[in-house]
């Protein structure tokens, strides 16, 4: 709902006229009137309605993920051959499908994202986003459920319940959202993003699980993950207009070889967990994409992080197995992503990921 | 006469002034309808009254599956 409550009159942002921000036709009595050419999210366009007063943030916020969605303009990119930015009919497909991730300021400090169909958190007052009306509105699905245990037969993540753990600002910092100026085009390349290592790094060497995967030059590197998730969503349906694949999710967890490309942000693990995303050959059939000649070029399962971290899990439990984990890693393929896993036209985009050759011993 | 004279022309005189304020007028007046401001500013008027926000809101679709990034 588009409320405004008394108490927003009195702050920096209520004193400034409606229309300053919003547009529309102050003398008009009727809503029709007072709405013709109105400005619903002022902060689409922060250079001139935020930057005034915000100048640093919005301008590195100009370049950031949450605004420019480069991490999805890549992927097509690559899979499709081409840029569709300055295709103006695919544009309009993808503005109206994948465009509604797309935030402002204004969605995460005022109101509900537009994908999350809006309306004001508190009166529009402005502050700070809060976890369920942003953060999950968007991120739900999968890291939200996941952290918040909402995930039948799992447990949230031990982070929720530590001070502070209850919101997601307590790992992920203002620079990060906003961007701190520079552009990515893959999330993860991000070196604001948060990383287990900055709070427990003094627990490199307090086990022999952790001497041997995590702090041993001469071993292969885990991330904290393969150890300390339990299993998470994986994606079988996308949403662009009913074309690609249009199954339902599931729940997996599966360690791979992490070739992706992360060296610049210091993400050097061997192994990491990755994720199925919902991409087919066919996704883009309803924008007028038949097929997507460089299908092949990235995996269909990516890298991940769950949110779902615990201390001890299927991984780490290494009762009924003389304290070793060989019971639960090292004999068998069900935590491994295998070509047994992949659906027939996967094959080849996952061939560099796959652990067939791989199996620890 | 004089008398007659004057009398006729205050008449004449305050008849113009009210035709020339009902000209000056303006005719717009608010529609009685439920949006409707009156000497209040419009904003303010109708997303200050959460009631009369309730009884316009158009309701949300329902939600759509999953979706979402992450």
């Amino acid at each position: 709902m588009v409320h405004v409550s008394t108490d927003f009159l009195n702050t920096n942002h209520g004193k400034i006229e409606c229309s300053a921000c919003h547009g529309g036709d102050k003398t008009s009595y009727e809503k029709e009137g007072a709405h013709q050419n109105i400005i619903a999210l002022p902060s689409d366009n922060e250079a001139t309605y935020c930057s005034a007063c915000h100048e640093d943030i919005a301008n590195k916020y100009s370049v950031s993920l949450h605004k420019k969605q480069q991490g999805y303009f890549k992927r097509i990119e690559n899979r499709l051959g081409y840029s569709i930015e300055n295709d103006a009919t695919m544009m309009g497909h993808f503005d109206k499908e994948c465009g509604k991730c797309h935030v402002s300021c204004g969605q995460c400090h005022v109101s509900r994202p537009v994908s999350a169909k809006g309306g004001f958190i508190n009166g529009h007052n402005f502050g700070e986003p809060t976890r369920d009306n942003n953060c999950v509105a968007c991120h739900g699905s999968r890291v939200g459920s996941e952290y918040l245990g909402q995930n039948e037969d799992y447990f949230a993540d031990l982070h929720r319940y530590k001070p502070g753990g209850a919101k997601c600002t307590f790992c992920h910092s203002g620079d990060e959202m906003h961007s701190s100026g520079t552009e990515y085009d893959y999330r993860y390349l991000d070196t604001d993003m948060p990383r287990c290592e900055n709070c427990h790094d003094e627990k490199k060497d307090a086990n022999t699980y952790h001497q041997m995967h995590w702090s041993n030059q001469y071993l292969p590197n885990l991330s904290c993950q393969v150890c300390h998730s339990q299993p998470y969503k994986n994606c079988n349906g996308c949403h662009t207009g009913g074309s690609g694949l249009t199954g339902s999710s599931y729940y997996k967890f599966k360690i791979a070889k992490n070739k992706f490309d992360l060296e610049s942000a210091n993400r050097i693990y061997d192994y990491v967990t990755v994720r199925h995303i919902p991409i087919a050959p066919d996704t883009y059939a309803s924008w007028g994409i038949a097929d997507l000649p460089n299908f092949n070029s990235e995996p269909t399962w990516k890298y991940t992080t769950p949110h779902n971290i615990q201390k001890w899990t299927a991984q780490t439990d290494t009762t009924g197995s003389f304290g070793k984990c060989s019971a639960n890693c090292h004999d068998s393929e069900e935590y491994y992503l295998m070509n047994s896993d992949l659906l027939d036209y996967e094959t080849e985009a996952n061939k560099k990921i796959i652990m067939d050759d791989k199996m620890p011993n | 006469m004089k008398r007659t004279i004057i009398i006729l022309s205050l008449l004449i005189m305050s008849l113009s002034f009210l035709l020339l304020q009902w000209g000056c007028t303006d005719k717009y007046k608010p529609a009685p309808g439920v949006f409707s401001a009156s000497e209040e500013s419009s904003c303010t008027y109708c997303h200050l009254n959460a009631n009369l926000l309730k009884d316009v809101a158009t309701p949300l679709p329902p939600p759509s599956g999953e979706s979402g990034e992450g």
